[in-house]
């Protein structure tokens, strides 16, 4: 029996947390380390770390410092989310010590996500992608249908998709369905809303990505526990 | 002092953040001349086999393990490392094991989730002076292959089947569970473990064995 997981998503520009809201742009929040810490106490099964593109976006040896930070001070699996990467900066921030890194889906990254599957293992490569809806479909971005995108994702190595649709409150439940037929693990970027949380889940993704500050995580493990979720304890 | 074989292409960082936490002393070794003098040895890691295997091979570790184990030398594998020091896997038939734990590791399913990378709960099977009591805990685990349970198996875990998760033969641990990422339980787990092998806390993490 396996537990669902719930993902704290905390942005990162130029190795720091930031809340990128706000007519300033990016307010740097603090170290990612010690946010990550506070979410492993808090109950976190995991933490995503997203980079935001911009001019603070760092360089491959910044980036593996920062991670390196992190994997030597917090002791639950962690995430990244790069944006674009090349393979010596996947190796840098690998060997540093991240758990997973989720590539950009799209054709140009298909080729990096089979390389990196076979190199460093199914379990450290996940691939994420946008969702757009088509009609009565869900596509990612312009191009294949979501459902066909999952199956060849899985085909090339990768061990965990990352989904979003850029919509509050809006993510397709065939597309959790059809995530519970394949091998490889959905992870769902939403609000952290538990109503949806929980449908989201019970229909077969695998874990939740939020907002490090969107909900209060022992409130929402109390309230996914109310339907009959199995949570970690 | 504890001695972590750095396999090519893998991370210790969580673990040796784990150690420095716990307050064990720790060093890094590529070949099996850099090991301390003494105390546990851990190969970890959760990447493929065969690279694995390939760097075991190329370092001199390979031919070392046996004879430490032969020794009485406290061995120590994870996740990979596990997967290592059984007698063969599925992942690469046929030379992909030290043999020093019985049992073939096998991949996981079909019909579940695979890799399995999340957490599960854990149950003891059977005791074992090296390896603490658990009653019932959850434990993180990255894996895509796992070894099949025996009744000698210390505890277990359920992904479609029960696996074995702590796998014990005299001084050679064998451990599915990356207990360096498994919050407060799995660390409590990995310090009980390293105590019961003889190791004690320090606080001076070192730059090399030697």
């Amino acid at each position: 029996m396996d537990a669902k997981r719930l993902v704290p998503v905390l942005q990162i520009l130029g190795g720091q947390v930031v809340e990128p809201a706000g007519a300033a742009g990016p307010r740097g929040l603090g170290h990612p380390a010690e946010w990550a810490r506070r979410l492993e106490l808090e109950g976190a099964d995991g933490v995503l770390f997203q980079e935001l593109d911009g001019p603070g976006r760092p360089s491959g040896p910044a980036r593996a410092g920062w991670v390196r930070e992190v994997a030597g001070a917090l002791f639950i699996p962690f995430a990244l989310e790069p944006g674009p990467i090349g393979w010596e900066d996947l190796e840098a921030v690998l060997a540093a010590g991240a758990d997973r890194v989720f590539l950009p889906g799209g054709a140009a990254a298909e080729a990096l996500v089979a390389a990196a599957a076979a190199r460093f293992g199914r379990s450290r490569v996940g691939v994420a992608a946008t969702l757009r809806q088509a009609g009565d479909r869900w596509r990612v971005a312009q191009g294949p249908d979501a459902m066909a995108w999952m199956a060849e994702m899985e085909q090339l190595g990768a061990g965990e998709i990352l989904l979003r649709t850029g919509i509050p409150g809006a993510f397709p439940v065939p597309v959790c369905r059809g995530a519970a037929q394949l091998a490889l693990a959905l992870l769902v970027e939403g609000s952290g809303d538990p109503a949806q949380a929980a449908e989201l889940l019970l229909e077969g993704a695998d874990a939740l990505a939020f907002p490090a500050r969107e909900a209060g995580l022992a409130a929402l493990k109390s309230a996914l526990g109310g339907h009959g979720l199995t949570l970690r304890n | 002092m504890i001695t972590l074989i750095a396999l090519e292409g893998e991370s210790l960082a969580t673990l040796e953040g784990g150690l420095d936490h716990l307050g064990f002393e720790h060093c890094r070794a590529v070949r099996p001349g850099q090991a301390a003098a003494a105390g546990p040895v851990v190969l970890a890691g959760c990447g493929p086999l065969e690279p694995a295997c390939a760097s075991l091979k190329r370092s001199g570790w390979w031919r070392e393990l046996p004879q430490l184990a032969a020794d009485g030398r406290a061995l120590v594998g994870i996740n990979l490392g596990l997967h290592l020091l059984a007698e063969d896997s599925e992942e690469a038939p046929r030379g992909g094991g030290l043999g020093l734990i019985p049992g073939i590791v096998r991949r996981l399913g079909p019909g579940v989730k695979a890799p399995h990378w999340g957490w599960s709960p854990v149950r003891q099977h059977r005791y074992h002076p090296l390896v603490p009591e658990i009653r019932g805990g959850w434990l993180f685990f990255a894996h895509s292959h796992a070894l099949d349970p025996t009744t000698e198996t210390h505890s277990v875990a359920v992904h479609g089947r029960p696996f074995a998760v702590v796998e014990c033969r005299g001084r050679t641990l064998g451990i599915q569970a990356h207990l360096e990422k498994s919050g407060p339980f799995g660390l409590a787990l990995l310090e009980k473990i390293l105590l019961s092998l003889g190791e004690t806390p320090h606080w001076q993490p070192q730059e090399g064995c030697n």
